[in-house]
Formats: structure tokens, sequence, C-alpha cells
């Protein structure tokens, strides 16, 4: 074991030096320009479901059709602090159904049933307009449609409502099969400088 | 009233991205010795023109506005135990295949493995795909890199250096799920063995040119045909599905046909693992000359019964049928 | 059928009779006449456009801390600036012109001098229409959720619209807006109940017309509708609603007139402030464009059972 190195150990060692030391200039370099981490996101502002002014167009669905998990990772998310607690809210109902006896539309939205209603505060037993509605989505339902972003959109409702990336959910594949279908790049990864 | 609410909540966001960015920085630049990472951006800012929304004042009754619910991106601490764990199971793997040459030991870390880089973790972030990100951090300076994607992109490659081709015996859950299914493995004739194995070189160069494209052809193809992936979650593009189902099937008769063929990133890996510090030896003995080492072997890495360091997937099968092995260390 | 309703309206509203004699002789439909957009550019408004009055043939309009003051013939007669953005106007019968801002009212002599101020942290937040009765200025602050009285010096007197029972009115589009029915009466749109409600002055609520539809145009669409409230000479009511953005006359007694203006707005039009004219001429907001759009009436020649044959 005391043997003098032979030759090929030390054109062995030069070829890891080399290599190791090759190595450490890529990673040095890529620190450089890297970051901590990056994640996808939906820019509210891009998105055709949320963007203002954009009216009359359909709803877009890809966020919930094209995830590659069976359960998109796109959840629609209710700003509280903005919501408009209405009676009747264009989110929740369909406000193109028919009205049913007790005044209200008769359909909801939402084709997964996912967002909940119900009265909060001060309740007035005579007179339900006079009430204030939370509305609270379920993440667990919801599949990031945008039907209810859509609906609730100014100047319709208030925009309170948003579609959002669920980062415990997201797999943060490289190739993003929402983004690749994304119809106005509101589906981005961040950062990049 | 509305601005005085809006400037509340962008205090408090602030406030999140200031102590989460500070807490990552820190960690990093201790783990990397690295200065001035960029800091991320957090969750967008959502504010609208005009809010009239009632506060919990007007809908009275001790009304509280419940928070608006929001999961944070993958926190840095597991992104570290993602390092750790990879890191750890090429240790362990080297330990148990050059020191223990235990093949079983070997075998318990592939299925720990592909349980947790597979199902788990759902088959990201891996090696083999971030090669493009790689690359991309290379030809384009814009774009940000995250340092847990440049560490687990480099040190299976740093492993190779020292103990060879580590990960692919033991780590790679992509490896793990052919390995699984590798039960009557077929001798390739060497011929075949030798052209297919440019396959694999030349789905490496199309991948990079896939990433050098403009962003607006660019396509990250390792991923898009990554073909195990779908089996990991359960879901995924019927073609593609099929393409793996096929190559699982193949993998019964043929060992590996993805890793020794197709396997980018094993072609990467196959460069380091030529000057490999340790790695799979097959020491020459005088008495004995069986060959039960090269029947053995499933991945036609044993020429001329002595192991091929570049082609040699560190499975550790080879010292469990030779005869003379007693579970010696040589290392 | 006509005269039945007309009697209970008469002996429940007595100042509808005027009205109610006018509905029951013709069916008045309005039909989109120009659009004013002098209003509009550096010499009018370049961001925003909120509130309209109309005065002795004058249309006062306010928005980017700027006020116009247009001739009906389109023409710009004098502009002055505001403090802040305005959201409403109003012209007493004196001639001052009422300015209804964030946290204040700015009160303009007829050429545009500030005379006075009127400032009230706790119950001026956010002013989007202002009125006058006799002695008393009835002021709509859309963030309190209420009305407000004041006397004619600015002595603030009481609170209308909200009570122990009452939670004030559901403005989820921020904005508030009335009009004077009499000395005694006012009428104020309440959208998130998707209502028009009566109050008297001293608070007492009394009835309201108007509820949520979805496909019928007798009702108000969506969350928060109507938003912007008129009165027409003839005393109908003239509803303004966003999303989609329409004009609905009603008689006082709730019953549906017509509906109109459709396309004559920006799809993304909200919260558009209404007035009309001497001769009835309905002048409507359109604040995504910045401009004005004018409604005239039309007579149609037919008889008096016309009004039968609603749209």
């Amino acid at each position: 074991m005391n043997e003098e190195p032979t030759r090929r150990d030390v054109l062995g060692h030069a070829a890891r030096g080399a290599a190791l030391l090759g190595m450490g200039g890529l990673i040095g370099y890529l620190i450089k320009h890297g970051s901590v981490e990056g994640a996808w996101r939906i820019n509210v502002d891009q998105c055709v479901n949320s963007r203002l002014g954009a009216l009359g167009v359909d709803v877009c669905d890809k966020c919930a059709t094209t995830c590659v998990l069976a359960l998109s990772a796109v959840r629609a998310v209710n700003d509280h602090a903005a919501c408009g607690r209405c009676y009747i809210c264009p989110a929740y109902f369909d406000v193109n159904s028919a009205i049913n006896e007790e005044g209200l539309p008769s359909a909801k939205l939402c084709p997964r049933d996912a967002i909940e209603r119900f009265e909060i505060g001060w309740v007035d037993p005579d007179d339900p307009a006079n009430n204030y509605y939370e509305y609270v989505i379920d993440e667990v339902k919801c599949n990031g449609c945008g039907r209810c972003v859509m609906a609730c959109k100014e100047p319709a409702g208030l925009s309170s409502i948003r579609l959002e990336v669920r980062h415990d959910l997201c797999l943060d594949c490289n190739r993003c099969s929402i983004a690749q279908v994304c119809p106005d790049d509101a589906y981005i990864r961040e950062p990049t400088t | 009233m509305t601005p005085q609410r809006g400037n509340v909540r962008c205090a408090t966001a602030l406030r999140a991205v200031v102590l989460r960015g500070g807490r990552r920085t820190f960690i990093v630049a201790a783990l990397l010795l690295v200065s001035q990472p960029k800091t991320s951006a957090q969750q967008f800012q959502y504010e609208r023109p005009v809010s009239a929304a009632p506060t919990a004042e007007d809908v009275g009754e001790g009304y509280e506005t419940p928070v608006v619910q929001y999961h944070p991106p993958r926190s840095m601490t597991r992104e570290l135990i993602d390092v750790g764990v990879l890191t750890g199971a090429l240790a362990l793997t080297a330990w148990l295949v050059l020191g223990q040459r235990h093949r079983f030991g070997t075998l318990l870390v592939t299925i720990a493995c592909v349980t947790y880089f597979g199902f788990y973790r759902q088959g990201c972030v891996c090696p083999i795909g971030a090669i493009q990100n790689v690359t991309l951090g290379l030809v384009d300076s814009s774009y940000a890199l995250s340092y847990v994607a440049i560490a687990i992109f480099f040190l299976p490659l740093v492993f190779a250096v020292f103990f060879g081709r580590v990960f692919c015996g033991g780590v790679c859950p992509l490896g793990a799920i052919q390995e699984l299914v590798a039960l009557w493995p077929l001798q390739v004739p060497r011929r075949w063995e030798w052209w297919l194995g440019w396959l694999k070189w030349i789905y490496l160069a199309t991948a990079i040119v896939f990433v050098v494209l403009p962003a607006a052809q660019r396509d990250f193809i390792i991923c898009r045909f990554d073909p195990f992936v779908g089996f990991f979650r359960f879901t995924g593009p019927l073609d593609i599905m099929l393409i793996g189902a096929g190559l699982l099937l193949l993998g019964v008769l043929v060992g590996r046909p993805y890793c020794r063929y197709f396997c980018p990133y094993g072609a990467l890996l196959s460069l380091p693992a030529r000057i490999a510090w340790k790695a799979v030896r097959i020491t020459p003995d005088k008495e004995l000359d069986c060959g039960l080492c090269a029947e053995a072997c499933p991945y036609g890495a044993i020429e001329g019964l002595r192991a091929m360091r570049a082609t040699c997937l560190s499975c550790a099968r080879c010292y469990k049928y030779c005869p003379r092995e007693h579970g010696t260390a040589t290392l | 059928m006509n005269g039945v309703r007309a009697t209970i309206a008469i002996v429940v509203v007595t100042n509808c009779v005027t009205t109610l004699v006018q509905a029951g002789d013709d069916a008045v439909t309005y039909r989109n006449v120009r659009s004013i957009t002098t209003c509009k550019g550096p010499r009018g408004f370049t961001h925003a456009m909120r509130g309209i009055a109309v005065q002795n043939d004058l249309l006062y309009v306010v928005g980017d801390q700027k006020l116009l003051v247009l001739r009906t013939n389109s023409t710009l007669a004098r502009s002055w600036p505001t403090e802040h953005p305005g959201n409403c106007v109003a012209v007493h019968p004196d001639g001052r012109v009422f300015v209804g801002e964030e946290g204040q009212i700015e009160i303009f002599s007829p050429d545009g001098k500030r005379s006075s101020v009127w400032r009230d942290a706790e119950r001026l937040d956010f002013v989007t229409a202002i009125g006058f009765a006799g002695d008393a200025v009835i002021v709509a602050d859309a963030d309190g959720r209420c009305l407000r009285r004041y006397t004619a010096d600015g002595e603030y007197v009481r609170d209308i619209g909200k009570g122990k029972r009452l939670r004030g009115f559901m403005l989820p589009n921020r904005y508030l807006d009335f009009f004077m029915e009499d000395e005694k009466i006012i009428r104020v749109a309440d959208p998130g109940r998707h209502r028009i409600s009566r109050y008297t002055i001293d608070g007492e609520r009394l009835d309201h017309v108007g509820h949520f539809a979805t496909k019928s145009e007798r009702g108000f669409p969506g969350c928060c509708n109507p938003t912007n409230i008129a009165r027409t000479p003839a005393g109908d009511i003239v509803a303004v609603q966003k999303a989609p953005p329409m004009v609905k006359v009603f008689g006082c007694d709730g019953e549906f007139r017509t509906a109109f203006g459709g396309k004559s707005f920006d799809p993304n039009c909200k919260n558009s402030d209404a007035a009309v004219d001497r001769a009835g001429n309905i002048y409507v907001i359109d604040t995504v464009r910045l401009e004005i759009v004018v409604f005239g009436p039309e007579q149609p020649h037919g008889t008096a059972n016309d009004s039968e044959q609603m749209p």
C-alpha cells in the first residue's frame, strides 16, 4: 500500500482535479446569475378572466384543463377584504338562470359547487336583502376554471376573486403545460431578471 | 379609508417578503458561500382602483374578515431537505456498492429513492431535466436558475468523479422504476449495444438545441418526453404514458432500456465516471474465471470480465453473483 | 287596467298625479340623439368624469379636479378647478354650485369663486350626491352608506337610511345616488338590494320600487344596480345600470316604461351619473369614453292604449 503512485494514478488525479475545477467554474457562473427560487404565478392583470376591460369574451378554463395534475394546482381565491358580500353575487349565482320563488337565480355558476354562501354579522330575519353574505371557495373542490373570476370582474362585480397557483401542489414543471397554452401569457415564471 | 386598508395590506406583504427573503438569503449564503442572490418576487400585489367592500364594522356582530387563503412556494427548508436526501442517498449508495458490495442494501436505497423522489416529489426536480435549465442558465444570462436546481444537477456529477455512476444505481427514480421490472434481462449483442449507445448523445444534443433556440420556439423536450414521470403522478399525456409502458415492458427483458440508450444525463455522467477515483471493480483472479458476473450484469457493462466505468450503473449485482465475494471491503 | 293602478298610486302617493296622467296619455320612448365630446381632452377631462347636473340649460360636469360648464349646444361656457376630484355636482336654486368630493363639499359662486368648504371627517367620507330641500341640504356619503342631512349653513342634523334595524345602503360599487322628489321626499338608489327606495327627510322609510331580474329588462341585473338615478320633469325615475350599461325609465309608482341605450355606452362603464333637463332630455356620462350621451324623448302619435303594449 505504500507503493509510489504510478503514472496512471497521477494522471487520474489530474483528470479528476480538472473535472472538479471545470464543474466549479460552471457552478460559480450559474450561481452568479441564479436565484434563490422560482415559481409559476398568474399575473392577474394579464389573465383574461381577471383583466379589467376584457368584456364579452368567453371564460378561459385552460388552467383547469391542462395542468398535469389530475386536479389542477390553480385555484380561485376570494380576497375577502375586497369582496362586496353582495346579496346576489354573480360569481355564486348563475345570473342568467330563471328566478325562483325566493327571488334569487335558481342555478349556481360554479360547475363543481365549490362556493359556499352564508349570512354574516347581524341577520335580518325579515329581509334577506338586508344581510351581508360571505362567499368562501372550497379549494378542495375548486379546479380553477375561472368562471367565478370572470363573473366577479369589474364593472359587474368588485374583482375580488382571482386565480392563483397553489404552490404546495404545483410541481414546478420546467415545461408547464398551462403556460404553454395560456392565451395571454399570464402564466409566468418568476423571478427572471 | 380604502387606501389605508390597502397600505396595511401592502405593508404586511412587504414585511413577509423581507423576512422570507432574508431567511433564504442567509441559508443559501451559508450553504453555497454566495453573495447577493437575487431577491425573489412574492405574491402579486392585487389592487383594484376602487374598493367599496364593506368593512368588518359594517358587517357588525364581531365579524372578522377571514384571512385570504395563500399557499406559499415550497419552503427553502424543504428544498434543502431534498438536496440533503439526494446527497445522503448518493453517499449511502457509494458506501453500499463500493464499500459493502451489498446488493440488497442497494436495492433498499433504490426503493426508498423511487418512493421519495418519484412518488412523493412526483419526479420534480430531477437532474435529467435540469440539463436544460443549466444549459439555459449558461446561454441566457437573464434566466435565473434556482440554486436547488444547480445543486441537484451537479451533485451526481461530482459523485461520479469520485465513485462512478452511483446516482444511476441507487438514486435515480427513473432508473429505479426500470430496475424493479428488470426480471429476466437478456444480454444485448455487443455490436447493437455500441450503436444504440449513441442515441443518448443524439438526444442530449437535440435537447440542448431546443433549449438554445429563441424563447418563442424553446422547448424542454426531456421533460416533455419523460416516459415515467406520468407513473409517479398517476396521470399524464396518453402517448407518453404508452411509450413509458412500452419501455417498462421492454425493461422486463432488456435491463433499463431508457438509461442505457436514451438518458441524456446518463451520457453526461459517463464522462466523469470514466475517470472515477473508485468504481465497481472486478479483481482479476488467477484461479477462477467463472464469468458469472458478466452473465449477471443486465446492462452489458462487463466486458472481458472487467467492469466498464462509463456504462456500469453501480447496481452491485455482479458482487452478489460472485462466488468469491464474501462482502469484504476493499475501499 | 291603467286606471286602477293610477287610483291606487294616487291614494298612496299624492305627488305623482301629474306623471300618471301623462303616462296614461302616451308612452315616452327615448332615442340616442347625440354625444357631447367637448368635455374630453386637454381642456376637459383626461382621467375621470364622474358627476353631472343641469340647471337653466347649462350642464355642470365634474371630474379630475375640474368643473366644466357646458351649454346644451356642446360649447364650453366656463371651467374652474376643484381641490379634489369631484364625484358629483349640484346647483342650488340660488345659483351656487356644490361639488361633492372625497372628505368635503366645495361650494362655488355661479362664476366659479369658491365661497366655502364643508368638511366633516366623520360624515363626509365620499360624497357622491347632493340635493336641496328648502332649508335642508341632503348629502350622500357612499363610504358611510347613508344620507346626511345638513342645514343650509352646513350644520349636521341627522342621518337618513341607517338605523338600528337598517343596515344602511348596500353599495358594492361605492356610489350612492338620490334625487329630491319634493321638499320632503327623497328617492334613493339602493343598488345592493336592487331597489329604489323613498325616505322622508326626517329619515322615515316609506317604500321601494324595483327588483332583481336576470333576463327581464324590467328589473335590475348583476350584483348592484341601479347605480344612478335622476328625475324627469314629469316625475319619472331615470335609472342607470352597469354591466351592461343601460338606462331604464320607471313611473314614480315603479311601473316600467322603457329601457334603452345599451349600445350607446362603452360596456365597461359604471356609476354613470345622469341628469335631465327641462325639455326631458336625459344626459348620461360614459365614464370610459369620457363623453356625455344625450337621449331625447319621442312622443309617439299613438292612442291612450299604447301604454299597454310594453316592450
